[in-house]
């Protein structure tokens, strides 16, 4: 007993201060749910125009109360707050909505070959939010998962018969978008809506390219396969060694509408190349947050073993991109030999 | 200048002078090249090691930038010594030290690791066994999240070469040893940039293995870098690495040779 109350008295004053806070702004989004549901006459059931209406109210009440963005974990409890506010007035229902931390028009692009088993969980979970396009670049597809896409309404979906080859698709989609901000998605590996609102949040101002962090994920450098060890090989040569093995080929991953146009459409097809041209011409990139799709990732007859086609891809992108960097910077880029007496050997006569 | 006398030692020059000097083959089988420059400490020892590895052996030491006597010390050694007032610079000494070297074998060290001679046979054995190239195992701390940036482009180079049983096995470790045909194969002025000969070696088609371990750790060159500031061997070194990238895609195309897996990249133009 005596056990017990000392350790709820420490943990209670802790916590009295921040509850308070969260406390405070918590109501006042609940508030603003009900003030929303009431000004919007909602009835049965959410449209989407109706959900881009409440993100707008969403953003600037998140501006009203100069919310700074982190920690996401916080950011998710505040929503949850706004749609109690929202059912409590309309008695709608609406547990699974998740509104945008940006008002820019923001695109998921999603790539998918023979994805028929995920492609109705990554798009559901795509749904969930106020995106003003989700685009789906099917190619090279032998099972139903186009007419998969096609069921679900207000989903652009473009169908090559052939494969279009690794990251083609995410450059094709990046090309249709019109938005301000797109998300690169694989068909493959369901992502939670939850999970990647930090990477919409990231390029609201902060950055211009937000990667996936997936150094947590690592392990010792001894155990790791050739791709992430060009990875982290390419940030350090470019001066960014603080970015570890993070890398454009890793999904999912966001791009501002302004670092796709500097990349260049095509170049997204080669996500290092992409990647080296972003850090050279100054982009500002960076990590957003961590999703394991290491585990998640499907095995497939290409992607297995230690010299595997996806593997050979991978280190020839990154080959790729140094070729890139060679054309701007030269063979050694910054890292000169001068000391180093070269012509010394042919003045030597044996 | 007082020399503070060191009672009750032998005098400092006593570990070199108990070494008997050498006998340089006139005909050898393996030559070994040692770039010295201010190793007056270890010099002797490492000539007398070197000397050991096989019955018919030439040491050729390329004292460059010495200031301590090293050059004098080994020749009295009886090494082939070659002398160069000024320093030379990075691993110019092994190409000028290859390029003098008329045994079959050619092994190359440095002038401040002292390597037994029981740890050197194996990479001359490795060659008359066949290989082209051997080189030292040891590959340095890689049981870590963070490596140092010499590792870490060594073991990228190794990938972009299609050699990931290689691991971080690279020719800027010493020591390793090379056939003559290997060395008329990668271009003796190449052995001034290792990552570069490295990678023409294995590109070429040479037979490069991984042949013995021998811990070089502590005498690592970039384990004696400076406490402050950026290393500038570090640089140099990863700058190496580039430039044998660089040499592979303009020897092969744009991607190392690569697959693309059949990206239709004309469809996004």
């Amino acid at each position: 007993m005596a056990r017990k109350r000392t350790k709820r008295r420490i943990s209670a004053k802790r916590r009295r201060p921040l509850r308070n806070r969260y406390g405070r702004m918590h109501r006042s989004a609940f508030q603003l749910g009900i003030t929303a549901a009431k000004e919007m006459l909602l009835q049965h059931e959410i449209i989407p125009f109706q959900l881009m209406d409440m993100n707008r109210r969403w953003n600037h009440w998140l501006k009203l109360m100069k919310y700074s963005v982190h920690p996401w974990s916080r950011y998710l409890q505040l929503n949850r707050s706004f749609f109690q506010g929202i059912t409590h007035q309309s008695r709608i229902p609406a547990p699974h909505w998740l509104l945008l931390p940006t008002d820019q028009t923001v695109a998921a692009i999603v790539t998918a070959m023979n994805e028929e088993t995920t492609i109705d969980q990554v798009l559901n979970q795509l749904k969930r939010m106020p995106l003003t396009e989700i685009i789906v670049v099917v190619n090279g597809s032998k099972d139903q998962t186009f007419h998969m896409v096609r069921k679900h309404a207000d989903v652009v979906a473009v169908h090559f018969n052939e494969p279009l080859g690794h990251d083609v698709g995410r450059a094709l989609g990046a090309k249709i978008s019109r938005s301000d901000i797109m998300l690169f998605l694989d068909g493959d590996i369901p992502v939670k809506a939850e999970q990647l609102i930090p990477f919409i949040g990231a390029l609201n101002g902060e950055l211009d390219a937000a990667l996936n962090e997936m150094t947590p994920y690592l392990n010792d450098f001894s155990q790791r396969d050739g791709v992430t060890i060009v990875k982290e090989m390419l940030n350090r040569v470019l001066g960014r060694p603080d970015l570890g093995a993070n890398s454009l080929t890793a999904v999912p991953h966001a791009l501002t509408r302004r670092a796709v146009e500097t990349i260049g459409f095509e170049n997204l097809a080669v996500p290092p190349k992409a990647q080296a041209i972003a850090i050279k011409k100054g982009l500002r990139i960076g990590p957003a947050a961590g999703v394991d799709v290491v585990a998640s990732n499907r095995i497939r007859k290409t992607n297995v073993g230690i010299q595997n086609p996806v593997s050979e891809l991978i280190i020839g992108d990154h080959v790729e991109a140094l070729h890139y960097v060679f054309k701007e910077d030269g063979a050694r880029m910054s890292y000169a030999d001068e000391i180093r007496k070269r012509n010394a050997v042919f003045e030597v006569n044996v | 200048m007082q020399r503070r006398k060191r009672r009750g030692k032998k005098p400092r020059s006593a570990l070199n002078k108990k070494i008997k000097p050498i006998q340089n083959s006139v005909q050898p089988h393996v030559s070994v090249v040692i770039p010295a420059m201010n190793e007056r400490r270890t010099i002797s020892r490492v000539i007398y090691e070197a000397s050991k590895v096989h019955g018919s052996t030439e040491v050729i030491v390329v004292a460059n930038g010495s200031r301590d006597g090293t050059d004098r010390l080994a020749a009295a050694m009886g090494a082939k010594t070659l002398f160069f007032a000024e320093p030379l610079g990075h691993d110019v000494g092994r190409a000028i030290g290859a390029k003098h070297a008329q045994g079959n074998i050619v092994l190359f060290l440095d002038g401040d690791v002292v390597i037994p001679a029981k740890h050197l046979v194996p990479l001359v054995r490795a060659v008359e066994a066949g290989a082209d190239v051997a080189l030292n195992k040891y590959i340095g701390p890689v049981n870590r999240k963070k490596v140092h940036s010499v590792i870490l482009a060594k073991h990228a180079l190794n990938m972009m070469l299609s050699r990931p049983d290689l691991k971080g096995v690279s020719l800027t470790t010493i020591p390793h040893a090379m056939s003559r045909k290997a060395i008329s194969m990668i271009g003796v002025e190449h052995l001034t940039v290792p990552p570069l000969a490295h990678s023409i070696a294995i590109h070429k088609g040479l037979k490069v293995v991984d042949a013995h371990y021998i811990e070089v750790g502590r005498t690592n060159p970039i384990k004696r870098k400076k406490r402050s500031g950026k290393d500038p061997l570090e640089s140099l070194i990863v700058g190496d690495h580039l430039e044998a990238v660089h040499w592979l895609a303009s020897h092969t195309n744009e991607r190392g040779n690569f697959t693309d897996l059949g990206r239709d990249r004309k469809r996004v133009r």
